[in-house]
């Protein structure tokens, strides 16, 4: 159904007639409510119609999930911008959840705070928390369910609810905050939240180690687990594998560790501006690539690593978080489903990109065992209609 | 004997089945000593198919369940009006310590701080401590997302919980979560930690186990009032420090303690003390040891100790440790309340929560994790005398709206249970609160797991006093 359909019911809501293209599906049409009550009006009349929305912010992970079953439009909370409340002698802010990281970095860092969310400056605050994702940082950071103290959201049927609090410590009622994070918005779409932010580190400092193959992840580990570490990346590059590490924290502390490291690793100084490179790298994807992403206990990295090596990817290690990520060309992209649901084992893979005729029939989520009658169920409870983001989360839900 | 109760026989054995009046006597009440209610019977399952058994049983003969740990809970949680009270405290086992990847995973009646004992050896500990560690289990922490005084910079249960084992209401099992933390679809550990036993029996959890820190100081400073104590830990957190624990006992409490068994050696005269503990890498301390210091000192501290060892370390906190203890002599009984508020706003809300104290004529003592904003105003009091009685309930709701009205919550870490249930009106919309419905029903859609705990009935009136319901039963001895 076109947007058009909607036209006179929902208030000052700009609509963008481009078509965007949505894993293969063409999306007719961007709305951009002003607030949260817009929002609120736009899904109230568009669930009655039928229609189903793809939530959005600044779109810069836009192709991350299975394929969309069906999208009238694509729901955008760019409008939503600004942070309207942040103490800073609280280190807690509330944050709408169009605004952009760097903008928000940008406002609480002067006054000595930084973000615990660890992605791009362009994202939204409502995209990093509905998808979850991270960066290596949130190994000193935390997660970012770990972040959020409360977040504002609207439901399919227009209502909109509060969970959680500004307060640090909190146990009032369930926990739907942590159900709500990295949900891709298919509960209901984000519209603030209050985040828990971080005291700025005095120091912080990079380190580059350069190791051979055959050792790279026992040393990656090792090293992961000093203190004042705030980030690990082991990565491979044409002169071989490295291993990074960023230290922040009192200026002592991480002199102390990065003398340490330089004397039992042979570790060199690097700047912190190529250690942001190597930390952004998680996030690229070639148009003839598939990026996978493997969750796998440290005591299983390694022949996950090699296994994965040896099928042919290209690789990318976060060990203090366990995470793994793994590269294949298109045209291995059949054997590759296989070998990284192989050396997954027990853990947990996702496809976080790929061609939309790879995604075809798949589920990029992996599997869920037996916790997916509760995911379905709990879909159905709060969106039975699928207004929001049909077909895109895990189980296709 | 009932056919209840012979199917709860056969799922347990006969020694792990209690339904005689006396044997269910310890099981009238949790921590929260105000009310008493009668169980239908007490099982204490050995294994998860032991659970589910009995889950089954009480699917068939149509009798709600209620997970129990020690009964340590200061909510009412765990208590059953009419129903089967499944106690987990025989499966404590730790199946299991791997220190590579910093996991155990434990069945939920081992003690809390017996997983830390267990691990301390591979220099790792369980980090969330709450007070009641010697004695509450992981299963009600998990149940309650329980903290500690070391939550402000660790976090509390939730952060520490990668997996669960849930037997779920209708007695099939699932598995959440992973040995990673990370799991595909919605964060279901999330949910389930903090849902009180409502979302059905955990029968094992995956948990991190973090380093022991390099370095610990802890300090003692000594404050004229409480007020001034709360303005050094918002000072200390405006200064961006991050202490591992911050902690404030008032001037009532360090009384008590010090006419105790827990005496710590600190000045009756003092109007309260500030413990701060600072760990980390070692090269960092001192820079905040002298941090801390001077901003103590500019909110009037009279003295900063630092503890010269660990003997010293442990008397410093045996004043905050013992302090429940110790108020057991005020009166025969102790009311702990909890509620939390925004950090900056701790100074004029414990303010008025000690006005509250006096204008309702009570034993109000102070001991609360101040850096989190969490406070535990404790009223000492005797039940048998009505009037007294009244006179705590009715203090206890206007803190709680004092606390809300500054932008604060009514519980941090006891969580809702029974007690402030009819309370949750005061935090959330009936839209809120039908959202959390949604999420119990998908769990729990016949209301046979923990009933009438967290969610208030809907459109129950705020206004009404909950705690008048009920104290017809209150047991006078
Ligand atoms: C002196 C004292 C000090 C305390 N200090 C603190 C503190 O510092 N921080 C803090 O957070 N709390 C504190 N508490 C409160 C209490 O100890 C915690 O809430 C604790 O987690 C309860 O554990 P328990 O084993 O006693 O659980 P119970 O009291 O037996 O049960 C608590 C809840 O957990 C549920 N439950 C128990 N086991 C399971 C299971 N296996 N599956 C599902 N649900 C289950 C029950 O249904 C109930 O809702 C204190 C209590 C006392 C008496």
């Amino acid at each position: 159904m076109s947007i058009a359909a909607l036209k006179g019911r929902v208030g000052d809501v700009l609509v963008e007639h481009e078509a965007v293209d949505v894993d293969g599906l063409a999306v007719c049409a961007t709305a951009q409510p002003a607030d949260a009550d817009g929002i609120s009006l736009l899904l109230r009349h568009a669930s009655e119609l039928g229609m189903a929305a793809i939530p959005c912010g600044s779109r810069t992970q836009i192709a991350y999930g299975n394929l969309p079953q069906r999208a009238d439009f694509l729901l955008s909370t760019q409008r939503l911008c600004g942070v309207d409340d942040f103490d800073p002698g609280e280190g807690v802010c509330h944050v709408a959840a169009g605004t952009r990281l760097d903008a928000l970095r940008a406002q609480v860092g002067a006054h000595g705070w930084r973000v615990p969310l660890d992605l791009p400056g362009p994202c939204s605050v409502g995209g990093a928390l509905a998808t979850g994702l991270t960066g290596p940082r949130a190994q000193g950071m935390g997660l970012p369910r770990d972040a959020v103290l409360g977040l504002e959201v609207v439901h399919a049927s227009g209502t909109r609810t509060r969970c959680g609090a500004r307060v640090v410590k909190n146990v009032t009622g369930y926990d739907l905050a942590k159900l709500y994070t990295g949900s891709l918005g298919t509960l209901g779409v984000l519209t603030a939240a209050w985040l828990r932010l971080q005291p700025a580190p005095a120091a912080e400092r990079a380190l580059e180690i350069p190791v051979a193959f055959a050792d790279a992840v026992q040393v990656a580990l090792e090293v992961s687990g000093a203190a004042s570490l705030q980030a690990c990346v082991l990565s491979t590059t044409r002169q071989g594998p490295r291993v990074w590490v960023e230290l922040a924290g009192d200026a002592p502390g991480v002199e102390a560790r990065a003398r340490a490291l330089i004397r039992d690793y042979a570790a060199r100084e690097a700047e912190l501006a190529d250690f942001e490179e190597v930390a952004q790298c998680q996030h690229g994807c070639g148009e003839r690539e598939l990026r996978f992403r493997l969750a796998v206990p440290p005591r299983q990295l390694a022949s996950a690593w090699s296994l994965l090596a040896r099928a042919g990817a290209r690789l990318l290690a976060h060990p203090g978080l366990s995470l793994v990520y793994a590269w294949f060309g298109v045209d291995a992209a059949e054997s590759a489903f296989v070998e990284v649901a192989e050396a997954a084992g027990a853990g947990q893979w996702w496809c976080e990109a790929a061609p939309s005729r790879i995604k075809q029939g798949r589920d990029v989520f992996g599997d869920m065992g037996s916790r997916l009658p509760l995911v379905r169920a709990l879909k159905h409870s709060f969106d039975a209609d699928a207004v929001l983001n049909p077909g895109r989360f895990a189980g296709r839900i | 004997m009932s056919a209840l109760l012979r199917d709860l026989e056969s799922a347990v054995g006969i020694g792990g089945c209690l339904w005689r009046p006396e044997e269910l006597l310890p099981y009238e009440c949790d921590g929260l000593t105000l009310g008493s209610q009668q169980a239908a019977a007490v099982v204490l399952p050995r294994s998860r198919e032991e659970v589910q058994a009995v889950v089954r049983a009480c699917r068939r003969h149509r009798v709600s369940f209620v997970p129990r740990g020690a009964g340590t809970g200061l909510s009412g949680g765990a208590v059953a009006h009419a129903a089967v009270v499944i106690e987990c405290s025989r499966m404590d086992r730790i199946r299991e310590v791997d220190a590579v990847d910093r996991v155990a995973v434990v069945e939920p009646g081992v003690v809390n701080a017996d997983l830390s004992k267990a691990v301390v050896h591979l220099g790792l500990h369980y980090a969330p401590d709450p007070s009641s560690q010697l004695a509450c289990t992981l299963g009600g922490n998990f149940a309650e997302n329980s903290g500690g005084p070391h939550t402000l910079k660790y976090g509390a249960t939730s952060r520490h919980v990668l997996g669960l084992e849930l037997v779920l209401p209708d007695g099939e099992v699932v598995e959440l979560g992973s040995r990673t933390g990370f799991a595909t679809g919605y964060d279901l550990v999330g949910a389930v930690v903090g849902s009180e036993g409502t979302l059905g029996v955990v029968t094992a959890g995956t948990v991190r186990l973090t380093a022991i820190p390099e370095a610990v100081e802890t300090l003692l400073a000594i404050f004229p009032d409480v007020v001034s104590a709360c303005r050094a830990v918002t000072g200390i957190i405006r200064k961006g420090l991050l202490p591992a624990a911050l902690e404030i006992v008032d001037q009532r409490t360090i009384r008590a303690v010090e006419a105790s068994v827990y005496a710590a050696g600190l000045p009756t005269d003092a109007g309260a003390v500030l413990l701060v503990e600072i760990d980390g890498p070692a090269e960092d301390l001192a820079g905040q040891v002298e941090a801390v210091r001077g901003l103590c000192a500019s909110e009037g501290a009279s003295r900063v100790d630092v503890a010269r060892d660990d003997a010293e370390r442990q008397r410093f906190w045996r004043a905050r440790k013992g302090a429940f203890g110790a108020m057991g002599r005020l009166a025969p009984d102790l009311y702990v309340h909890d509620a939390v508020v925004p950090r900056a706003r701790l100074p004029e809300v414990l303010d008025a929560v000690c006005e509250i104290g006096d204008r309702y004529r009570l034993k109000l003592s102070n001991v609360f994790h101040a850096g989190d904003g969490n406070l535990h105003p404790n009223i000492s009091f005797d039940r048998r005398d009505a009037d007294e009685l009244a006179r705590v309930l009715a203090a206890g709701e206007e803190i709680l709206r004092t606390c809300v009205a500054a932008g604060g919550v009514i519980t941090g870490e006891h969580g809702v249970g029974s007690e402030k249930r009819d309370f949750m009106g005061l935090v959330f919309s009936e839209d809120d609160l039908d959202a959390m419905r949604r999420l119990r029903s998908v769990f729990d859609p016949d209301a046979v797991c923990n009933p009438d705990k967290v969610l208030p009935t809907p459109h129950f009136c705020a206004e009404a006093n909950p705690k008048a319901r009920g104290y017809d039963r209150v047991p006078f001895e």
